[in-house]
């Protein structure tokens, strides 16, 4: 297309303060001139005090367009800068750089969105001109108001905390420290690997789970650069983008490194306890290793359950282990953190599909346990009088509930979001179990198939093909497990079909498979230490699920694997890539730079009221005990406003939207608009 | 009481007046309360006009050559006519010009009645109050024609105007009524040429920070459970008042009171109006109040705002004419 000169206006007057005022309207190639009458535009524009220059262009983001800009600021002697074009978050830093380029003050500038807000939004060309010539109106008045700002800068420590010994938590520290940073791990339980230690192969490529696992865990623990710290908890955590400083506590594992009859001192140890790696299938002793080949290949010592009887100690002759051990303390301190604090697998309500009351009824975790060759049965599946002949699988047990159909979790929400990893998790169980056993009848419960993922409709398709039963069920009647009264299988799974009309089925069952979402794991004071965004589903939230995907809105905080969202393993891993590679950059600035737009206490006005400490999200504000105001932290303030909007004194300000600035475009905006 | 002067003044003394609008009468007893100050002012100044204290007439004024009072108070705001004539006359002859107290500065509680049509305001003063006897359903007219001829009284303006919204105001000092020590102050700072330069925006006899400034109560740092009314419940003596959820205007009002009510544990009423730069104290408070409310649900947010009765009279009780709200159009 070829770029026409635009119409070209300006009153010539400068305001009174001084401002001389330039006004670029986009064509954007049509997309706003097709509706929006931008040369009319231009000409009320034009009209405006203070408007030295008003002028239209095809494409100002182009290199002719910016030069434009560039080119009538020099020219003009143009001080505040004005573009009407497309939304701000596409091209708002793009002009802040021309306007920079041409010697002045890049916050001199303002972006005014009639593209998106405009030209996309109607079809009347008269009402979208009006709206434009509105809305730059408002930044004509605006821009008189604006002062020249300079950009934040903070230094980074070159350090990474991840918190969480998972797979993510893995990856992101091994991405990180092969970048060169320097990483601590930190875990909560005693040995690394998380949810995917328990699972025995992954999908979609079946490969064994704990060698993946494994290796990665080497690279992590072999590199000089990390330090992992387990069986560690966060207290508290202070400081800003730059310079967090965490302290942990290290409780006491009780065994060492110079332990070397391991499994004497397992086998010597009188307590025990419900094992949670196996999902309660199993028990273990209070001094105990997680899973074979763990890490560290050390054994810890349950507190809760060891009662110091000293029988374990006796076993290795005295060496290696310390009943006596105590927690340690420490502050760690770093750039940025990352948070890979994993889920939880919904845990069924009591009677919900007769999860607790029937003991044949499990969930999907539990028979992932049981088909590990290395499991509490060896990979064998429950036996009553033989091997289970028929198995039902019920989908979305914990995940897309509908208020008002499913009961209620102590939360008081129902789980209605998509798990994401059920379906194809419960195929891949399903298949596994047809390769093992051929003659077992599989049948299907479910609303949806969402195998959705790169790989996984092969296990749909191939689950098809083994004569796995499909029974589609309605949401809002989901399938009923009783008694059998008749005594062939223990179990009766009662529901309609819906891919045969509504037929009522009726499935006897030798064992119910409740295919089970997630939750995110019960993170709550890193969530208030943090201040994280937490969306509806108790996940947590990052900033623009597009645009940053991995950041939290606290500058230097990311998001990896799980925490965020249903992930699988592939997912998990990806996101936790993107969060080191965020991280790694921000710390390869050694700056940081941010945005201006903070807010600042007029030390004249404030009389230390304390009212925005109370508002502040971000605990950016802090009092001044000696002077009695209130002080704001210029790293830690994102600018958010709450404050500025709060002080009923009128003492804090937010740069690039003071009351001056905001009143003036408030009031451009009104005028002439009818007030009821 | 000083004596007259002789209306061409010339004794070398400062010429000063107070008059009073729509007002309550509470600012002309204010500038008496500087007490034996009272003294060392008549030393250096006469009192040429004062109609609450002495015998002015309004022919007195008008006689007094341009420019002639060197020092005007002018309390109360403007609801009619005659008011608004008199600010005029005495911008005329006066060299400084003084909006004195709340009334004047913004309004004052007349300005209240700015939410009413003057429809309504004739109904409840002249039908409705329960304690009237008006059978022939009489109001006020502008023009009357008697038996002893044709009689007028001032015209009733729709709105109560602040001083400055009539004449230019040369400083203002608020307060309800304002402090006397404060006044005493600006008045000697005036003797001595130590104002700062003429501006109507220009307060004097208080400080620019909030109450809380001068607030000896202490923060807890808590948010807002439930709004009490003063006679609802007893307010504990040290704590923040509005932490305690009676409706403190002080965070949003200029100090200069000495935070007279606080100190007799009753909430700030805002009298001083906004503090700073804050055009619009209503606006500022209810903004403080909306992020300090402890409402999980927006349920329980309108249940506690629902318990403040009278929220215009609340939050704009003494500037209903400056906010921007401005009253009924």
């Amino acid at each position: 297309m070829v770029e026409t000169p635009g119409s070209c206006s300006g009153s010539g007057n400068e305001h009174e303060n001084g401002a001389r005022i330039g006004v670029f309207i986009c064509h954007c190639g049509g997309n706003i001139s097709d509706v929006v009458d931008v040369k009319r535009v231009a000409d009320e524009i034009g009209k405006l005090r203070g408007v030295v220059l008003s002028t239209t262009q095809m494409f100002l983001c182009s290199d002719p367009g910016q030069g434009l800009i560039e080119q009538k600021i020099k020219e003009l002697g143009l001080n505040r800068v004005i573009v009407a074009a497309c939304s701000p978050t596409l091209h708002q830093l793009t002009f802040r750089r021309t306007v920079a380029r041409a010697g002045l003050n890049q916050f001199l500038f303002e972006h005014v969105n009639v593209r998106e807000q405009v030209s996309w939004v109607t079809e009347d060309a008269e009402a979208a001109t009006q709206k434009a010539t509105r809305l730059i109106r408002a930044a004509v008045d605006r821009v008189k108001h604006l002062i020249p700002l300079d950009k934040r800068r903070i230094s980074i420590h070159p350090a990474a905390l991840v918190i969480g010994g998972g797979i993510a938590g893995l990856v992101a520290a091994r991405d990180l420290a092969q970048r060169g940073m320097k990483v601590t791990l930190v875990e909560k339980q005693p040995f690394l690997g998380g949810r995917v230690a328990q699972l025995h192969t992954l999908f979609p490529t079946g490969e064994d789970a704990r060698d993946a696992l494994k290796r990665v865990i080497e690279e992590v623990v072999s590199h000089e650069l990390v330090n992992v710290i387990t069986n560690a908890q966060i207290l508290d955590s202070e400081g800003v983008v730059g310079d967090f400083r965490t302290r942990i506590r290290i409780e006491p594992r009780g065994a060492n490194s110079q332990l070397r009859q391991r499994a004497s001192a397992v086998a010597a140890c009188p307590e025990q306890t419900i094992n949670e790696f196996d999902y309660g299938l199993s028990q273990r002793k209070a001094i105990y290793m997680a899973y074979p080949g763990c890490y560290p290949p050390i054994p810890a010592i349950d507190w809760n359950v060891c009662t110091k009887c000293g029988k374990c100690l006796w076993a290795v002759g005295g060496r290696g282990i310390n009943l006596a051990e105590q927690p340690r303390e420490m502050v760690l301190h770093s750039g940025i953190i990352v948070l890979a604090t994993g889920f939880d697998p919904y845990e069924p309500l009591y009677g919900e599909y007769g999860y607790g009351i029937f003991p044949r009824v499990i969930t999907l975790q539990q028979l992932i346990r049981l088909l590990d060759p290395l499991g509490p049965t060896g990979g064998r599946l429950p036996r009553n009088d033989g091997e289970p002949t028929r198995i039902a699988f019920i989908h979305c047990v914990g995940a897309r509930q509908i208020e008002g159909v499913n009961q209620r979790q102590p939360d008081g929400k129902v789980k209605d979001y998509c798990a994401r990893t059920c379906c194809t998790g419960a195929l891949h169980a399903a298949l596994e179990i047809r390769r093992r056993h051929p003659e077992v009848m599989i049948t299907d419960f479910y609303q949806d198939i969402r195998t959705y993922g790169r790989g996984h409709e092969t296990y749909y398709e191939q689950a098809s093909e083994a004569g796995i039963l499909f029974v589609r069920y309605d949401p809002r009647h989901p399938p009923r497990v009783e008694g059998n009264p008749k005594g062939d299988s223990p179990l009766l799974v009662r529901t309609s079909d819906l891919l045969t009309g509504g037929l009522d089925v009726e499935m006897p069952a030798d064992l119910v498979v409740l295919a089970t979402g997630v939750v995110p794991h019960d993170i709550s004071e890193l969530v208030g230490m943090y201040h994280c965004a937490v969306g509806s589903d108790s996940f947590l939230l990052e900033v623009h699920p597009k645009l940053r995907p991995v950041e939290l809105a606290v500058a230097g905080v990311f998001l990896a694997g799980s925490c965020q969202g249903p992930m699988d393993v592939t997912e998990a891993c990806a996101a936790a890539s993107a969060a080191a590679s965020k991280s790694a950059a921000l710390i390869a600035q050694a700056q940081v730079e941010m945005d201006p737009f903070i807010a600042k206490v007029d030390e004249e006005l404030c009389t230390g009221c304390q009212t925005c400490l109370t508002v502040c999200p971000y605990d950016a504000i802090t009092r001044d005990e000696t002077r009695g105001i209130a002080v704001v932290s210029e790293a830690r303030c994102t600018g958010c406003g709450t404050c500025a909007a709060t002080c009923p004194s009128n003492a804090i300000q937010q740069f690039g939207f003071n009351d001056a600035q905001v009143l003036a475009e408030v009031k451009a905006l009104l005028q002439g608009a009818a007030l009821g | 009481m000083s004596e007259k002067t002789d209306k061409a003044g010339g004794n070398g003394k400062l010429k000063i007046g107070m008059y009073w609008a729509a007002s309550c009468g509470g600012c002309d007893i204010s500038l008496l309360e500087i007490g034996p100050h009272i003294l060392e002012l008549i030393e250096v100044a006469d009192v040429v006009l004062w109609p609450c204290a002495a015998d002015f007439k309004y022919q007195d004024v008008v006689n007094y050559p341009d420019q002639f009072i060197d020092v005007c108070f002018f309390n109360g705001g403007v609801r009619n006519s005659e008011q608004e004539e008199i600010a005029r006359l005495l911008r005329r002859k006066s060299k400084t010009l003084i909006a004195y107290g709340a009334c004047a500065t913004d309004g004052g509680i007349p300005a209240l009645a700015n939410t009413k049509t003057v429809e309504g305001i004739f109904a409840a003063s002249y039908h409705d109050c329960p304690s009237l006897d008006n059978p022939a359903h009489v109001e006020p007219q502008p023009i009357t024609q008697s038996e002893y001829g044709e009689l007028e009284i001032p015209r009733f303006y729709p709105q109560v105007l602040r001083l400055s919204d009539v004449v230019e105001v040369d400083y203002q000092i608020p307060g309800c009524p304002p402090q006397a020590e404060r006044v005493w102050e600006a008045i000697l700072a005036l003797v001595g040429g130590q104002l700062p330069a003429r501006n109507s925006a220009v307060k004097v006899a208080c400080f620019d920070k909030s109450v809380c400034d001068e607030c000896p109560r202490e923060k807890r740092k808590v948010k807002i459970k439930e709004f009490k009314r003063p006679h609802e419940a007893m307010a504990e003596a040290e704590w923040c008042l509005l932490e305690q959820g009676f409706i403190c205007m002080g965070p949003a009002t200029r100090s200069g009171c000495g935070a007279l009510c606080v100190k007799a544990n009753l909430p700030c009423r805002g009298c001083y109006g906004p503090s700073g730069e804050a055009q619009d104290q209503g606006a500022a408070m209810i903004g403080a109040l909306g992020s300090i409310l402890d409402a999980s649900t927006e349920e329980r947010a309108r249940e506690m705002i629902d318990h403040i009765v009278d929220p215009v009279g609340t939050f704009y009780r003494f500037t209903m004419a400056s906010s921007d709200l401005k009253g009924r159009r």
